[in-house]
């Protein structure tokens, strides 16, 4: 199995990555230190910060995850696709209706 | 940390911002200026919300008055920028920090200056003109009288104008957090906009990303440099890292479980020291 790993000499500390991790196992306030990590064993391999990262400083290794570690994570990683679902639902809701309260009036010239 | 300032730096603090058009925050808008934006946009309350802004022009890609008033609110951003990194080139040069990161912060108030003018020019490719929509960041602040509400005054209080001038905090706080939240904005809206078939929008916002990602490196290069054996100010600049994204987080239901336990873990701190 393969995790992420962050290059820290090349990090900007953008908060990307962190802010679309699903497992919430790349931590930045916890480490003490302005240090993006990623804590392994709650890593899914699922690569979803990889492709963000504007630097690309964030590269795959070799690491096994414990099995209890990564049935763990990946419930945490379905409860957070299940969060951005319903936060999407909410937002195209928000959108339609508010869509709906404009008159049709303005388009390109 | 505390300065003394030059007779230039102070009379430059002491000047307040303008603009013209003048500044018009949308916090601070009329019943009646509310009710004109609601007719154009839908709901006045959600010209702030930027992201949604985004999903609306998405979604009615014809409709020109959304498109319009998007690229003015990503806008005011810019303009506050020109604003506040021009203060810092002036201001920082009293602070004990290297010359390459005054000569950073003049770059970055050039780049500021570039994205404001290609925000003009796809404005006016609407049919529009900056001024039309109200801002929703403003170099002039709010009226007299009324307190600011960004996350440090929220922080720290009386303390955060004064904070705020400070190099490390400033740093932290405006390239490293703020600037590292927008290259989402500015990625996904040209997304939305090649989507949509906006070629000038998506190569705007694409031109806009790339600077942001230079900003926030700069930031995090000079937050590194300045606080490097200095733990006390390492923590500073984590701690406003933290309060500039959970303020911006909290709104949108995405603030992670680790922020949450960062201040949980502050509160108790804080209230062992008070015994």
């Amino acid at each position: 199995m393969a995790v992420v790993a962050i290059d820290l000499a090349a990090c900007i500390n953008c908060g990307w990555c962190r802010r679309v991790c699903p497992t919430e196992t790349i931590k930045y306030f916890s480490t003490g230190h302005r240090t993006h990590v990623v804590e392994p064993d709650g890593c899914i391999d699922c690569g979803i910060c990889v492709p963000v990262c504007p630097v690309d400083c964030i590269s795959v290794v070799d690491y096994e995850v414990p099995v209890i570690a990564l049935t763990e994570a990946k419930t945490k990683a379905k409860a957070f696709a299940a969060n951005q679902r319903r936060m999407k639902q909410d937002r195209d809701a928000i959108v339609a209706r508010t869509i709906a309260k404009i008159p049709k009036v303005s388009t390109h010239a | 940390m505390t300065t003394t300032y030059s007779t230039f730096a102070k009379k430059v603090q002491d000047t307040p911002s303008v603009r013209e058009p003048a500044y018009r925050p949308a916090m601070w808008l009329s019943e009646k200026e509310k009710a004109d934006l609601a007719t154009k946009i839908g709901d006045a309350d959600l010209y702030q919300d930027l992201f949604t802004m985004r999903e609306m022009v998405r979604e009615a890609p014809d409709n020109i008055e959304l498109k319009k008033a998007l690229v003015s609110g990503i806008a005011s951003a810019e303009f506050a920028g020109i604003d506040a990194f021009s203060r810092k080139v002036v201001e920082w040069q009293d602070w004990p920090v290297p010359n390459t990161l005054i000569m950073a912060m003049a770059r970055q108030t050039w780049d500021e200056v570039r994205h404001a003018w290609l925000a003009k020019g796809l404005v006016e490719s609407y049919g529009g003109e900056i001024g039309d929509y109200p801002d929703t960041l403003a170099g002039g602040g709010p009226p007299p009288g009324v307190a600011p509400q960004g996350p440090l005054q929220q922080g720290f209080g009386a303390q955060a104008e004064e904070l705020l001038r400070e190099p490390v905090v400033s740093l932290s706080m405006t390239n490293v957090s703020l600037e590292g939240g927008a290259l989402i904005l500015f990625q996904e809206t040209s997304a939305v906009a090649e989507k949509i078939g906006d070629k000038l929008m998506a190569h705007c916002y694409d031109y806009n990303w790339a600077d942001e990602v230079t900003h926030t490196a700069i930031g995090d290069y000079f937050v590194k440099a300045l606080t490097e054996d200095n733990p006390m100010e390492e923590k500073k600049a984590l701690r406003v890292h933290a309060l500039a994204e959970s303020f911006r987080t909290r709104l949108s239901g995405q603030q992670s479980d680790e922020l949450k336990e960062f201040f949980a873990e502050e509160m108790s701190r804080a209230t062992d020291a008070l015994g």
